[in-house]
């Protein structure tokens, strides 16, 4: 097994990997002994609990968990958790005074189909953080190139172990612009590999992500508008309802959306 | 016989003079280049532990007395953001190992840390002490790596193949892929790594994730408990590891820049803090002998006269004097011309620090300002994590 005996190998202090006993290989956790395995979350536990989420719109707490993740069905039963949001029956709108980053006016939602609003917050955070990263980076490249390979002069010969063939400093790898070499690549995409490239092209993306995985899209309502105006919240139920599979999520998300931005609601609530 | 005693004296101040002053110190260096060692055979990926080399301690608390005035805290300071970034690099390119990179912190978790602290460099020599911990706290070794070279790794062959003192780097690259060849399994690899992605995750969101790490008392982490594979609160936190990870690369081009800035000015400041330390070495030597032999020859002339012998000895005794209190004068005249080269040292890095100083201040400041904007994404990201946990779990 894995992990017995490990810490022989050591022959450091501190025992060595200490706990390594009894794990799994990393990447291969099928046949972890001993371990207390979580299971993924259950989706929408307790009716009404979901209220209690900081800053969270008190209308969340829906009954009926819906089994696994994105548990189909169930989406408008809920039974509001006694105190939450009020009249959760109702289907209405309540907001319930939730703040932060919860989008305002959310309506009677299964607990799946608030992890998938919240999960397409946190898809679009994700934008503006590699947009962000992505801004960075041209910079430090315009910087790179300002300063150039040998700004001293003095290594104009072809660079040694380090070099690049274009006179770089030797053992200094140059600036590379994240997508501009095969081993860099932004999470998401399909990057193999993290070592290639020295630093500054150590991140490839090494499983895949989400982004990937989210490229999918579907197509928009045909009442639905171009999404040009769209403040931050609406952009991100904008973009969790153009990725949701499951159609159904996918229509409740789209009368968030419409909600939100005032449209005319025609989903079958 | 008071000839022969006279004699006897004088040829013993002379022999004890030129002894002690004549004596010229040779430094013997090797030039011999230890080249980096790649890992040979079939690499499995998924046993690639990431380093994190973090930006050195200038060793400025370090310094000794009696070599302040010959040390400039500034260049150390700038020297402690140029020499991690050598070090990754090498690491890097050795194939050896996942990414490499330079931390300005250790808020990001790698599965190897490398710290070092500078104790010297003056051009002439480098010493650095290396510590290396894995993620989970164990340290693997300390060691001090000291490299003394010789005016021929300043040549402009030499200069282009490589650092002047890149032995060093690869001798500490060399022994760290020897030290986890021999010391750490393939299980204790792969806990090492997970150990890094759940310390990442309770380190971003310790409400959610702080239980699947545990820390005993002697500060060694395992893991508590796995989350499933398909755990979707483990594909978000991989997500952000991602961009975490985004974020210390896009800290590289800062320090790739840099170094590749500082290089021109600073390797020319090695080189002729390379001579000035030489010669001040040579000089202090020189005074320190001519001191010593001058104040033997000194009491020992004065000996020579207060003794009851007859008036040769004596006569010998006062040459031993006269010659004792040129040897000190000369001494003196050496301490000055080491002066002068530490001087000349002070006016060279101050010379070097108005170049550099604003680079480092640069570089931090672009990466604090970095650093603060993404701690405001993630602080919204824990804030939603948190959410959906609490959906998730119905807030249990």
């Amino acid at each position: 097994m894995p992990g017995a005996g490990s810490s022989s190998q050591s022959g450091s202090s501190a025992g060595g990997a200490a706990g390594s006993g009894g794990l799994d290989p990393y990447g291969d956790r099928s046949s972890t002994g001993g371990l207390n395995r979580i299971p993924p979350a259950a989706t929408a536990g307790a009716g009404g609990q979901g209220g209690a989420a900081p800053g969270s719109g008190g209308a969340v707490g829906s009954g009926q968990s819906g089994s696994g993740q994105n548990g189909s069905g169930q989406s408008g039963s809920g039974q509001s958790g006694s105190g939450q949001g009020g009249s959760a029956n109702t289907g209405a709108a309540s907001t319930g005074g939730g703040t932060g980053s919860s989008p305002g006016g959310v309506g009677v939602m299964t607990a799946s189909q608030r992890v998938a609003v919240l999960d397409g917050q946190l898809g679009g955070a994700y934008g503006d953080f590699d947009g962000l990263i992505l801004a960075e980076r041209s910079r430090a490249q315009r910087r790179a190139n300002e300063v150039g390979d040998d700004p001293a002069g003095l290594y104009e010969e072809d660079g040694g172990q380090g070099g690049d063939g274009r006179g770089a400093l030797p053992g200094v790898t140059a600036v590379q612009t994240a997508g501009a070499s095969g081993g860099q690549s932004f999470p998401g995409g399909d990057g193999q590999g993290p070592q290639a490239g020295g630093s500054g092209g150590s991140v490839g993306g090494v499983n895949g992500g989400p982004a990937g995985e989210q490229r999918e899209t579907f197509p928009v309502p045909d009442d639905i508008p171009p999404g040009g105006g769209d403040d931050v919240v609406a952009r991100q139920i904008r973009e969790a309802a153009l990725r949701e599979a499951d159609p159904e999520l996918r229509e409740a998300l789209w009368d968030e959306y419409r909600r939100y931005t005032g449209l005319e609601v025609t989903g079958t609530e | 016989m008071s000839m022969w005693t006279f004699r006897r004296t004088l040829t013993w101040l002379v022999l004890l003079m030129l002894a002690l002053t004549g004596c010229a110190t040779t430094s013997v260096k090797s030039t011999e280049f230890v080249p980096v060692v790649q890992n040979t055979g079939p690499v499995d990926e998924a046993l690639l532990l990431d380093v994190g080399v973090m930006v050195f301690d200038p060793g400025i608390d370090e310094v000794a007395r009696g070599d302040l005035d010959r040390t400039n805290f500034e260049i150390r300071r700038a020297e402690s953001r140029y020499a991690p970034y050598l070090m990754a690099d090498t690491l890097q390119r050795s194939g050896n190992w996942g990414a490499v990179r330079v931390l300005p912190s250790q808020s990001s978790v790698m599965d190897i840390f490398l710290e070092g602290q500078i104790l010297l460099s003056d051009g002439e020599g480098m010493m650095v002490k290396v510590t290396v911990t894995d993620s989970t706290g164990r340290e693997w070794y300390t060691r001090v790596y000291e490299e003394h070279i010789s005016q021929y790794n300043y040549e402009q062959t030499q200069r282009q193949l490589h650092d002047p003192f890149q032995v060093v780097y690869n001798t500490i690259a060399n022994d760290l892929l020897a030290y986890a060849q021999n010391n750490v399994s393939d299980d204790q690899v792969r806990n090492i790594r997970t150990v890094s992605e759940l310390q990442f995750a309770a380190n971003f969101a310790p409400d959610i994730f702080g239980s699947y790490v545990t820390t005993n008392n002697r500060g060694i982490t395992s893991v508590a408990r796995l989350p499933a594979e398909n755990d979707p609160s483990l594909r978000r936190i991989r997500d952000i590891r991602e961009r975490d990870n985004l974020f210390v690369d896009t800290v590289q081009d800062y320090y790739a820049t840099y170094t590749r800035e500082m290089r021109g000015p600073y390797d020319a400041w090695r080189e002729q803090s390379y001579h000035e330390t030489m010669a001040l070495d040579e000089a202090e030597r020189s005074a320190r002998r001519r001191f010593i032999t001058g104040a033997a020859a000194i009491v020992g002339g004065i000996a020579a006269v207060g003794s009851q012998s007859s008036a040769a000895v004596q006569t010998a005794g006062i040459v031993g004097v006269g010659a004792g209190a040129y040897l000190v004068r000369s001494g003196f005249d050496r301490n000055s011309e080491a002066r002068m080269h530490i001087a000349a040292l002070q006016e060279l890095g101050e010379s070097l620090q108005s170049e550099i100083a604003p680079k480092v201040i640069e570089l931090d400041d672009r990466t604090i300002m970095l650093t603060g904007t993404v701690e405001e994404q993630y602080e919204q990201w824990r804030d939603i994590l948190m959410e959906i946990y609490l959906t998730e779990t119905g807030g249990v």
